[in-house]
Formats: C-alpha cells, sequence, structure tokens
C-alpha cells in the first residue's frame, strides 16, 4: 500500500458543525514514507481518525482510499490481510491482555505474521527498560508500561503504514526518545509512513507535516 | 494456540460444564440402552421361519363328534376356497395336500445302532409359502432326496422331553439338519426308501412339510388313488390386526391356528416401547445440548472483548473458534465415553434378567455405532453455533 487518501471524511458525530481543520472534509494524502503528526485538543476526533482508517467504525461520511481500493468496500478477509500487512496500529486504548504476561501480547500479535525472532522482540523489551518486566502479568504494570509493550507489539507485524494514537502520553521524556529513535529505524528500514497523534508532548521525529484537527 | 487458550479459558465453569455433562450422560446413556436393546430382543421375536415371512393364518374346519364318528374329514369345497379368496384382507389362500401314503422314519442317533422310528405323515403347502432358498426346496422326480421342514416344537419335545428321560445327547437345529432322517415310504404295493434332509424350522406350522412336487409324484406313485379333499387352508394376510379376520373365521366355523401374528404384535410393542424410551433420551440430551450452547454463549459474552481485540490485531474468527471447539469436542467426547460403559453395564443387568426366559438373547455390542453418530452430530452442531456466535463479533 502507497497511499491512504482521505476525502471528505467527516465523522457522523460532527453533523453540520464542521470547524476549521486540515482533516475533516478535507481531501487529504498519507504518503508511504512520510511522517505525519496529528495535534488536536482532546475530543476532536483523533481515535476517531484512527478507527475509521483501521476499519473499526464506519460511522463517517466521505471516503477512505487505500491505493485506489475503497476502505468501506473491503470485506472481513480482505480487513484481516490489511491488519496483517499493510496497517499497524497503537491504540489509545491499548487493547491488550490483562491475562497474559507482557511478552506472551507481543507473541500472540507477532506469531501471525513471525515477523520479528523471539531475540528481536526481548532487544526491544530490553530498549524500553521492561527486561525485568517482560514475564508479569500485563494486568499489574503501570499505564506506561503498558504503553510502551503495546508499542513493541505495534512494530511486531509488517506495515506500510502505523498509526500511533498518543503512543507518549504515559511515558517519560527518557523512555519516549528511545521509543522515536526505535520508530525512525523501523520507518527507515521499511520504508513505512508514520501518523501519530498528540494533544501535547509527541514523539520527536523529523515529521514531514504536522496537522490540526 | 496455546496462548489463545491461556487467553479465552477464562470463566469457564467447571460446574456448568459437568452440569452439562451429567445430563448429557443421562440422555446418551437412555439412547444407548434401548438402541441396544432393541437389538438384543427384536431377534427373538423374529426367529428364522421357514415359512414366508408375511403374517398367515392356518384355517380347518371344526372337528366335532359327530363327524369323527361317521366319514372321517370336513374337507373345503372349491366354492369355500374361492369365497374366503375373495375376501379383502386376504392376499392368497394354498390348500394343503396331505398324503395318501405311509411314512415310515427313522433318525439314527448313535454308531451303535440305537435309533428312533416312528410312523409319519408329509403335508404340503403351494411353494411360495415356504421361504426355503427355493434349490434346497424343490424335488425332481426318481432323486431319493426329499427336503423337509419340521416344525421346531418336535426338535423342543425331544430335547426338553423325550431326550432328556432317555439320557440322550440333545440336538441343535444345525446337527439335525446335518443327520438327515431315513425315510421309508409304501403305497400302492410299493416300498421305497429316501433320505429326508432338514432344509428349515417352522414355529408357526404344526406339520410336516415336503415340496409340492415331491407330493404329487409320491400320491401318484405310492397314493391309494382317492382325493383326499383339502381339509387345511394356509391364508396369507394383509393386516393381522384387521378385526374382521376373527369375525369372519368364527363366523364360518372355521378353526383358526398357525396364527403368526402375536409375535409380530409384541415386536411392534417392543418397537413402540423402546422408540418411546429412546425418544425421552434423546429429548434429554437435546436439552443437554442446549445446555451446553449456553454456556457457551455465555463464555463468548464474558470474553466478547478479548475476542474482539483478538480479531482486531489480525486474528480470524476460525482461529479464535478454535478453543472453544476443542473444548466442546473434549466436553462432547468425555459424556459419550462415559455414557457407553454405563449402557453395556445396563445391558448386562438386562441380559441377566432375560437369560432364564429366552436361550440366545443378545445380538452384537452396536452402542458404538450410536455414540459416533451422535458425538459427531453434537459436535458439528457445536461448532456451528460457535462459529455463527463468533462471525457476528464485528472487528
Amino acid at each position: 500500500m502507497d497511499c491512504i487518501c482521505l476525502e471528505n471524511i467527516v465523522p457522523d458525530v460532527f453533523g453540520a458543525q464542521l470547524h476549521a481543520s486540515e482533516v475533516w472534509g478535507c481531501r487529504l494524502n498519507l504518503a508511504k514514507g512520510k511522517k505525519y503528526l496529528i495535534e488536536a485538543a482532546s475530543g476532536t476526533g483523533k481515535s476517531s481518525l484512527c478507527s475509521f482508517v483501521y476499519g473499526m467504525r464506519k460511522d463517517y461520511s466521505g471516503r477512505i482510499m487505500f491505493d485506489s481500493v475503497c476502505a468501506g468496500e473491503l470485506d472481513e478477509r480482505q480487513w484481516r490481510k490489511v491488519r496483517l500487512s499493510s496497517i499497524s496500529i497503537m491504540f489509545q486504548d491499548l487493547r491488550q491482555f490483562r491475562e497474559l504476561t507482557a511478552f506472551e501480547n507481543v507473541v500472540l500479535k507477532n506469531s501471525l505474521t513471525g515477523y520479528k525472532t523471539e531475540g528481536e522482540i526481548k532487544e526491544m523489551f530490553f530498549r524500553l527498560g521492561l527486561e525485568e518486566k517482560i514475564d508479569s502479568p500485563l494486568g499489574l504494570m503501570s499505564l506506561g508500561q503498558q504503553q510502551r509493550v503495546a508499542f513493541i507489539r505495534s512494530l511486531c507485524q509488517p506495515f506500510d503504514f502505523i498509526f500511533l494514537d498518543e503512543p507518549v502520553s504515559h511515558i517519560d521524556d527518557e523512555n519516549a526518545s528511545v521509543m522515536s529513535s526505535m520508530l525512525a529505524d523501523e520507518l527507515e528500514r521499511r520504508g513505512a509512513c508514520v501518523v501519530t497523534t498528540s494533544i501535547g508532548r509527541h514523539l520527536v521525529l523529523d515529521y514531514d507535516k504536522t496537522l490540526s484537527l | 494456540m496455546k496462548l489463545l487458550w491461556k487467553l479465552l479459558r477464562h470463566h469457564i465453569s467447571i460446574a456448568r460444564f459437568a452440569g452439562f455433562s451429567l445430563a448429557s450422560i443421562i440422555g446418551l446413556v437412555i439412547v444407548f440402552a434401548s438402541i441396544q436393546f432393541y437389538c438384543d430382543v427384536a431377534p427373538l421375536f423374529s426367529g428364522k421361519d421357514s415359512l414366508a415371512g408375511k403374517e398367515f393364518i392356518v384355517i380347518s374346519k371344526d372337528v366335532d363328534t359327530f363327524r369323527s364318528l361317521s366319514d372321517g374329514v370336513e374337507s373345503f369345497c372349491r366354492q369355500e376356497i374361492d369365497e374366503i379368496r375373495a375376501q379383502d384382507f386376504v392376499s392368497d389362500v394354498g390348500c394343503f395336500t396331505a398324503s395318501s401314503f405311509e411314512v415310515y422314519a427313522r433318525i439314527g442317533l448313535r454308531a451303535d445302532g440305537l435309533a428312533m422310528s416312528t410312523d409319519l405323515f408329509f403335508e404340503s403347502v403351494p411353494d411360495k409359502f415356504v421361504d426355503v432358498e427355493s434349490s434346497r426346496w424343490e424335488y425332481t422326480p426318481g432323486s431319493r432326496m426329499i427336503p423337509i421342514v419340521l416344525p421346531r416344537n418336535y426338535l423342543d419335545l425331544y430335547n426338553f422331553g423325550f431326550a432328556q428321560a432317555r439320557n440322550l445327547p440333545q440336538l441343535s437345529e444345525e446337527l439335525i439338519s446335518m443327520l438327515g432322517i431315513n425315510v421309508e415310504i409304501s403305497g400302492n404295493g410299493k416300498e421305497d426308501a429316501y433320505q429326508g434332509v432338514i432344509v428349515g424350522f417352522s414355529d408357526r406350522l404344526n406339520t410336516i412339510l415336503v415340496p409340492e412336487s415331491f407330493m404329487e409324484y409320491a400320491n401318484k406313485e405310492y397314493g391309494k388313488g382317492n382325493d383326499t379333499g383339502v381339509s387345511r387352508l394356509i391364508v396369507e394376510l394383509d393386516k393381522p390386526a384387521d378385526e374382521r379376520v376373527a369375525a369372519y373365521f368364527s363366523g364360518k366355523g372355521y378353526s383358526v391356528s398357525g396364527n403368526g401374528d402375536a409375535n409380530s404384535k409384541m415386536k411392534f410393542f417392543l418397537c413402540v416401547a423402546v422408540g418411546a424410551v429412546a425418544f425421552v433420551g434423546l429429548v434429554i440430551t437435546l436439552l443437554a445440548f442446549y445446555i451446553l450452547v449456553l454456556s457457551i454463549y455465555l463464555l463468548i459474552e464474558k470474553n466478547i472483548e478479548k475476542l474482539r481485540n483478538l480479531l482486531l490485531i489480525g486474528y480470524s474468527p476460525m482461529a479464535v473458534s478454535v478453543p472453544y471447539i476443542v473444548l466442546v469436542c473434549m466436553v462432547n467426547l468425555i459424556s459419550v465415553v462415559l455414557a457407553v460403559p454405563v449402557a453395556f453395564l445396563l445391558r448386562s443387568i438386562y441380559i441377566g434378567l432375560l437369560a432364564p426366559l429366552f436361550t440366545d438373547v443378545a445380538g452384537e455390542a452396536v452402542v458404538w455405532i450410536p455414540a459416533v453418530i451422535l458425538f459427531v452430530l453434537l459436535t458439528l452442531m457445536n461448532s456451528a453455533v460457535i462459529l455463527c456466535k463468533i462471525y457476528r463479533i464485528r472487528a
């Protein structure tokens, strides 16, 4: 997938009250290889945008195009393929499994594609200061630690686009900068596009474009 | 798969599944035992009989004292036979032909010459009423072999009366069929020796049957020449339970015997009783199945957020269904595997109870057939329900 094009997307909840925005109601091209930062206040629809692109919600008007294919027309099987090979996401609410350990959460995702080796996964845990938490049940970990695990999980699959929804909201600067450099390496290696959202603090990357919702 | 199981096994209630298993085992045991019971007992009511499998009766005219004192046997005339044939509950009528010659039979039992011998008589009915392989039930004039069908109770008389009283060996049907009978036929100034071959037994007819072709030949050869007339008729019925049957024949003053429908009635009642019991078992099994479906629904509902997240990170509905399908497979398997020995236990109990009444209870052990069928069927239905439910979760 080389391009995600948002054509006049407006969430249904907005109705007629559309504020000035560089995303909603506009035509926006997200191109592979670029880095985008979406900054906005809370409640302006950052997570909605991620849900629309990831196919979790369809309560919007307009069209989302994956290259020349309309996302609204994909069936279950095609969505699975997109989620396994083209688009990765780190949910704002993380959507991890508290019953499993941190490592198992990552392996559960990685085993679908076998994209990373066990060694590579452990290396990522190590870089993010989670080596001692690797076998801890996720439910016993702090939100910041869970966010780092979710970040690792989002890297454990092939992708052309990665959406990170407020990835550093509970993470200290030191870890945030490690995440930035890990992400930069991954993006460069894959030639992928990143879209991160933020309400203030954000991952430090050399963004090609900063958009406001 | 291990991780999926670790994730999805939460909320599994052992008590609920134990409840299901118990209900299911009760239902399955009833189904299995009734099917096995039917297979064991039904053959007792349908012992192989050499006379036509259809329902028939034998009718004769009542024997009264005056007739006994006068000229012998009352026989049916052509007109009476046609009238019986014309009744709409009668599908066929055959005449008994009696022998008009003398028969003397001898069975050698021991090498030392001990033998039984007796005066006998032969009768014949049209071949179509005799259910013996046609190649064994034929006689070519001049041959010295006569196929014979014996009443089974003659053998019982010998085995349980004569043999015990005289300390002689009891004979099985197979053995006596192999032994054969030496038959001497005389009359009309001739006397010849024949070899009788027992080709079958009958519970329903109290006479010694030979093929019609032999009877014709022998009556001509050794007979006194006078037509003995038809004293008994074999009547094949459409519906033996038809109440007009008894009314018609008693109205005519005919006596009815060889009534084979007692067994068929028994078999019918057996069918109904076993069917009703099996039905109850099946209903219990289906209710248990319903409990299992509800348990699985509850389990899926409790884990729905996890399932949705699994689907979101790229798991297929099929993949996340597998743990549940394996679960019901195991639970069903446990139920069936526990139900089968219980059914066999019940079988040994009723066989013990029936043994004094019947010599040869027990057909083949067939429980495993319904066991496999029900296991596959229940598991397939469970799996379909699970897949439907999971496919309905929107990622």
